[in-house]
């Protein structure tokens, strides 16, 4: 009985380990990938990411003209034959050519700096 | 939070060698060839789009017909020049028929078909023709 306890306690703690590697990776590749698009405004916050197979996820967060916090956080999801992007849980929308163009150089960029800063040991 | 200090090699022993580390590789890897795969599926469409529009530009709406003349292309193979003869000989089987009927008079039209030889009664009715069969 108790034994069972703990191998469940393990497990869980074993999984719970997991994913909190996970996210801390997916975290540490935010801020790297923060750091493609030149410097963030004092006060401001810029993340972007891959969050899976077929997500990107730009995080961005700033101190406006009148003091006031502003947060964005767009979505692109990207297909074979094309690319939608949502902002703040709006509608999908079709990125044009060249912010495609603009997201697939950072893509690129994003996928050397991260396989090379924080990867590297794996290759 | 300090990202730094999260995934310090000494923080998380062996924790870079594992199925979490693995897959975010691969999912890295995979989102960013699929990013550049749809930029290029794109551009293609774009190109293809392009290409229509200068298409549709230069080419006149509907087809554009010769009268009174065959286009046999250099390359075209024989069953097409078939057609292209049988056509032509349709032409000149139906160009004869209407020189014989440019010959022929109404009286032997009207003598051949058995029916009233009196021009001043034509129009020949129907019940004539009914009736004659």
């Amino acid at each position: 009985m108790l034994k069972k306890l703990f191998d469940g306690l393990t497990a869980k703690s074993r999984e719970q380990r997991r994913l909190d590697l996970y996210r801390g990776l997916i975290r540490h590749e935010a801020k790297i990938g923060g750091q493609l698009f030149g410097l963030v405004a004092p006060g401001g916050r810029r993340e972007f990411f891959c969050l899976d197979e077929n997500t990107w996820v730009w995080h961005e967060e700033w101190v406006d003209s009148s003091s006031q916090r502003q947060i964005k956080t767009t979505r692109y999801d990207v297909r074979p034959t094309g690319i939608l992007k949502a902002q703040d849980g709006q509608q999908y929308q079709r990125v044009s050519l060249d912010e495609a163009r603009r997201l697939n150089q950072a893509a690129q960029a994003y996928k050397d700096k991260v396989f090379n800063e924080l990867y590297s040991f794996a290759r | 939070m300090n990202y730094d200090n999260q995934l310090q090699p000494e923080q998380f022993p062996g924790a870079y060698i594992t199925p979490e580390v693995s897959r975010r590789m691969e999912n890295v890897h995979r989102l960013a060839n699929l990013t550049a795969q749809a930029l290029n599926n794109m551009e293609q469409g774009e190109a293809l789009h392009t290409d229509r529009s200068l298409f549709s530009n230069r080419l006149p709406v509907g087809p554009t017909l010769i009268p009174h003349k065959i286009i046999i292309p250099d390359d075209i193979d024989g069953k097409l020049v078939g057609i292209s003869s049988q056509a032509q000989n349709i032409n000149a089987l139906r160009q004869k028929a209407q020189e014989e009927a440019s010959k022929l008079d109404r009286s032997s039209i009207i003598e051949h078909l058995g029916l009233k030889k009196n021009l001043n009664e034509f129009p020949i009715q129907y019940e004539d023709l009914e009736r004659r069969a």
